[in-house]
C-alpha cells in the first residue's frame, strides 16, 4: 500500500515569531501579500500587531481585506479572488478565526484553478493537477481552530443555501504562525472548549490513524503540550505563555488530524453544528468524552501506547490508565471553569437525536461499526 | 527554554510497495516537463535508472532530456557545476535524483543554483538567505536508509581545488518529494542496510538530546526511535528483516530525517563529519563508532532525557521495574549493546584506526569538529580537548 504524507507546513510557534512572517514571504519569492482578515483581529488589535511586524522590512501589505463575518461565505471567496487580482497581489496572509481559514483557502483554490465560481468546482478531482504556488501564510487568533493546517475545507453558499466541501493540496497554507499576542484576549471557558478539542483530536487522531506513521508525533506533541499547559491556561488567564502553548496545541493536533480520512466522530460533530449553529469544536469535545470511552479492544490497544505521554507509574491495564488521565483532564476543567460541558447546554432537543443519526450514518464516507444507529444514539444520551 | 521554534517538513513523503510508480504523477504535479536525472554509476549498473525512464515515459507530459550518473562518492564542487551545465545545455526545468546522499546533495545543490539563477556554487556558500527567483521541481527516489538528506535543507559539498568542505543551507534546495520504495533498497548489503538504521536511531536520539526546544521534531524524534527499537528487537530474535519491517524503517527515515533538519545533530554528527573529511570511511559506520562513546561520555549531562528515551523503546511493565536511577545507563546499554551486535555480527570495524584513520589526523579533526554547525544549538560547549579524548578512545 502507497503511503502519502503531504502536510509540507511550516510551523513558527512562540514570542514574537510574526517578525518572521516578512522573511517568510519574502522567502517564498513574494512581496505583494494580501491581508484577509475578520472584524474581530480589527477590533482587538491583531491586525495592527501584524502590520507593525512588517516595520523595516522592504515588504508591505499589498491589500487588505476585514469584511469576513463568523461565518465565511462563498461570497466571501469570490470578492477576495476579484480583489487579489485586481491588487495584483502574489500571496495571502490569513489573520483570524476559522471563518477567515476556510475563505482563504477556498481562495486560494480558485486562483490556482481560475477564476470560477465555488460550485464550479464541487466534485472536482482537484488533486491530479498540477500544483500552482500561491503562497499562504497563516495566523490564528485566539484559540486557532484546527483546520488551519488542514486540506479540508467547508464554506456555505448562502445563494444555494448549502455547503461546499473540497479537499485539495491547494488548500494547504505554506506558513502556521502561532505568535502569544494573537491570544490576548481568549475567555477561559474558550480556552477550556478548544483546548478539550485539541485533545480529542489527538487522541482520537492517534487512534484511528493506523499504519500512518507520519500524523501520530503531531498527536503526541499535543497530548504533551496540553498534558503541561490546558489547566494552567484556565485558571491563570494572566499567562499569555500557556494560552499561546494551547493554540499551537490546536493547531498541531489539526496538522495530524486532518490529515487522516474524516471519521466517525468529525461526521456526527459537523452534523450536529451544521443543523444547530453551534461550534462544532465544542460539540466535538463533549462527545469525545464519552465517545472515547466505548474504544474497541483494537483501538484500547492502540490507545494503550499513549501512556507514555503521562507520567503515571501505577496502573497495570495500560489503556485503562490513559482513559483515566482523560476523564480527570475532564474533571479539572469542569471545577475550573463554567463552559457548555453537555449537548444539554445547547438548544438541542432529544427528539432529534434519531434523524441526527440517519443524517451521521448517511455522511460518512467511511463504514464502521460505530456508525450503528444504537451506537449514535446511545452516545449522544451519554453526551447531553 | 527557547520561546519561539520552528518545525517545517516542506517534503511531500511517499512510501510504500511499489510508491515508485507515483513518480511521473508526482513530477507532473509539481510542474515538470523536460527532466534531469540525477544518480551514480552503481545505480545505472543496478538497473534503476531504466526503471525510471520507464516510468516517465508513460507521462507524455514529461521527458527525460538528459541523465548524469558521474556523482563520486562524497559530492563535490565540481561536480554539481558539471551537472549545471547540463541542466542548462538540455534546457531541463526539473530533476530527479536517484540514489543516496551524494546524489541528493548533488541534486539540492544543483537546485540551490537554478532557483536562484546563480552559474558558481562558490557564491552560494555558507548558512544563510537566498532568493528563490525560480521554480525547479524537484522529486527524490532514495535508494539507502539512513542519512536524512532526502528531507533536510542542508548539504555538505567536498571542495577539491581547496581541499576543504562547504556546508549549504536553504529551504530552497529541499526536494518536492521524496519516494521510499523497498525495492530500491533491495540491492543495499544486510550489513549496509542495518547501519542505515543505526544511522536512523543515532539521529533521532541526538536530535532528542539536542537542547534546542522543539516540542514537535522531539515527538518525531521519540517516535522513530519507539518503531526502530521494535524492528531491531524483531531482528535480534529472527536475524532478518521482512518486507513491511524495511518499509518501516524506511518511513522511520523520514521522520527522523525531519527530526534532525529541524533540531541538527549534536557531538557524534560533528566528530563524524570531521572524520569523513579526513578519510575515506563510511559515514554510517564511523557514526556507529562515535556514538557509544559520546553517549556514555554525556551521560551524565543527559540523564533525564535518556531515561525518557527509555521509555519509548521499553513496555510498560519493564520501564517500571527498572530502578529510576538506573533507566538512562540501561538505555545507554541497550543502544550500544545493539550496535555491537551488529559491527561484530558482520565484522565490520570497530576503531577508527581500521578504518583508515591517522592518528595524526586526530588533532586536525578535533579542530574541525569543534567548528562544526551542528554544534551551534549544542547544550555544552566543547573544547578541542572534549573532542581528542572522544577520538582517542574510538581510536
Amino acid at each position: 500500500m502507497v503511503k502519502v504524507s503531504d502536510n509540507n507546513i511550516k510551523f513558527l510557534i512562540g514570542e514574537k515569531s510574526l517578525e518572521n512572517l516578512a522573511y517568510e514571504i519574502r522567502l517564498a519569492g513574494c512581496d505583494k501579500p494580501m491581508l484577509v482578515c475578520d472584524d474581530m483581529a480589527r477590533r482587538l488589535g491583531y491586525k495592527s500587531i501584524l502590520l507593525k511586524s512588517f516595520d523595516g522590512t522592504d515588504t508591505d501589505i499589498n491589500y487588505i481585506d476585514h469584511t469576513i463575518g463568523d461565518i465565511a461565505t462563498t461570497n466571501d471567496c469570490e470578492r477576495i479572488v476579484k480583489e487579489f487580482i485586481k491588487s495584483a497581489s502574489d500571496c495571502l496572509i490569513l489573520l483570524g478565526k476559522k471563518a477567515v481559514m476556510s475563505a482563504g483557502k477556498i481562495s486560494k483554490i480558485m486562483l490556482c484553478e481560475g477564476e470560477l465560481s465555488v460550485a464550479e468546482y464541487e466534485g472536482k478531482d482537484l488533486s491530479v493537477s498540477e500544483v500552482k504556488k500561491i503562497p499562504m501564510f497563516v495566523v490564528p487568533t485566539n484559540y486557532a481552530s484546527g483546520i488551519e493546517c488542514s486540506n479540508k475545507v467547508r464554506i456555505y453558499s448562502p445563494d444555494f443555501k448549502t455547503i461546499y466541501q473540497f479537499d485539495s493540496t491547494y488548500a494547504q497554507s505554506d506558513v502556521v504562525v502561532c505568535d502569544s499576542r494573537m491570544t490576548d484576549i481568549t475567555p477561559p471557558k474558550a480556552v477550556a472548549s478548544y483546548g478539550l478539542y485539541a485533545l480529542a483530536m489527538a487522541v482520537d487522531g492517534y487512534v484511528k490513524s493506523g499504519d500512518s506513521l507520519y500524523t501520530k508525533p503531531y498527536a503526541l506533541t499535543a497530548i504533551e503540550i496540553l498534558k503541561e499547559h490546558l489547566i494552567k491556561g484556565i485558571l491563570k488567564v494572566a499567562d499569555k505563555e500557556h494560552r499561546r502553548e494551547i493554540m499551537s496545541a490546536v493547531v498541531i493536533a489539526g496538522c495530524g488530524y486532518y490529515q487522516l480520512e474524516k471519521n466517525f466522530l468529525a461526521v456526527l460533530s459537523d452534523v450536529i453544528s451544521d443543523r444547530y449553529k453551534v461550534n462544532q469544536a465544542n460539540v466535538m469535545a463533549i462527545l469525545f468524552r464519552h465517545y472515547i470511552r466505548h474504544a474497541s479492544a483494537d483501538d484500547r490497544e492502540v490507545l494503550s501506547q499513549l501512556r507514555v505521554c503521562f507520567d503515571e507509574d501505577e496502573g497495570e491495564d495500560d489503556a485503562q490508565v490513559v482513559l483515566d488521565r482523560i476523564e480527570k483532564i475532564y474533571c479539572e476543567i469542569d471545577e475550573a471553569v463554567n463552559y457548555n460541558s453537555c449537548l444539554g447546554d445547547f438548544n438541542i432537543s432529544k427528539s432529534d437525536f434519531a434523524s441526527i443519526a440517519e443524517e451521521t450514518i448517511a455522511a460518512a464516507d467511511v463504514k464502521s461499526e460505530e456508525l450503528s444507529y444504537s451506537f449514535i444514539i446511545n452516545l449522544l444520551e451519554e453526551s447531553y | 527554554m527557547n520561546k519561539f521554534y520552528q518545525f517545517a517538513n516542506k517534503v511531500k513523503i511517499v512510501t510504500g510497495k511499489d510508491s515508485i510508480n507515483e513518480l511521473a504523477k508526482e513530477m507532473v504535479l509539481f510542474g515538470a516537463r523536460n527532466i534531469l536525472v540525477v544518480s551514480d554509476r552503481n545505480i545505472k549498473k543496478l538497473g534503476y535508472i531504466d526503471v525510471i525512464k520507464k516510468i516517465v515515459s508513460t507521462n507524455t507530459r514529461l521527458r527525460i532530456n538528459a541523465t548524469y550518473v558521474n556523482v563520486p562518492r562524497g559530492s563535490s564542487m565540481d561536480t554539481i557545476e558539471e551537472a549545471y551545465t547540463l541542466f542548462k545545455d538540455n534546457s531541463c526545468d526539473s530533476i530527479i535524483a536517484c540514489g543516496g546522499g551524494s546524489v541528493i546533495n548533488t541534486a539540492k545543490c544543483l537546485k540551490l543554483m537554478v532557483a536562484t539563477k546563480t552559474k558558481k556554487l562558490s557564491q552560494l556558500c555558507g548558512t544563510g538567505y537566498a532568493r528563490k527567483q525560480d521554480d525547479i521541481p524537484f522529486g527524490v527516489v532514495a535508494t539507502t536508509v539512513g542519512g536524512g538528506s532526502d528531507i533536510d535543507e542542508t548539504a555538505s559539498i567536498i571542495d577539491e581545488r581547496n581541499m576543504t568542505r562547504h556546508e549549504f543551507s536553504s529551504e530552497i534546495m529541499q526536494p518536492d518529494f521524496c519516494i521510499l520504495d523497498p525495492t530500491f533498497v533491495k540491492s543495499l548489503p544486510e550489513d549496509r542496510f542495518l547501519l542505515g538504521g543505526i544511522e536512523l536511531l543515532i539521529n533521532s536520539v541526538e536530535a532528542y538530546l539536542n537542547k534546542r526546544y522543539n516540542p514537535i521534531s522531539n515527538n518525531y524524534a521519540l517516535f522513530s526511535i519507539k518503531i526502530l527499537s521494535n524492528i531491531f528487537d524483531d531482528f535480534v530474535v529472527s536475524g532478518k528483516l521482512d518486507e513491511n519491517k524495511c518499509i518501516e524503517l524506511q518511513e522511520c527515515s523520514a521522520m527522523s530525517g525531519m527530526a534532525l533538519a529541524s533540531s541538527l545533530g549534536g557531538l557524534s554528527h560533528a566528530l563524524t563529519n570531521a572524520i569523513c573529511a579526513c578519510s575515506q570511511a563510511y559515514h554510517n559506520l564511523v557514526l556507529a563508532v562515535v556514538f557509544p562513546v559520546c553517549l556514555a561520555e554525556r551521560l551524565d549531562e543527559n540523564r533525564e532525557d535518556c531515561a525518557t528515551l527509555l521509555r519509548y523503546t521499553v513496555p510498560q511493565k519493564e520501564w517500571s521495574a527498572i530502578d529510576k536511577n538506573k533507566r538512562a545507563g540501561y538505555f545507554v546499554e541497550k543502544s550500544c549493546t545493539f550496535i555491537k551486535a551488529v559491527l561484530e555480527k558482520y565484522g565490520l570495524a570497530h576503531r577508527l584506526k581500521d578504518m583508515g584513520v591517522e592518528r595524526e589526523s586526530l588533532e586536525h579533526i578535533a579542530e574541525l569538529a569543534c567548528n562544526d554547525s551542528v554544534l551551534l544549538t549544542s547544550a555544552k560547549w566543547y573544547e578541542k580537548s572534549d573532542m581528542m579524548k572522544i577520538l582517542e578512545m574510538c581510536w
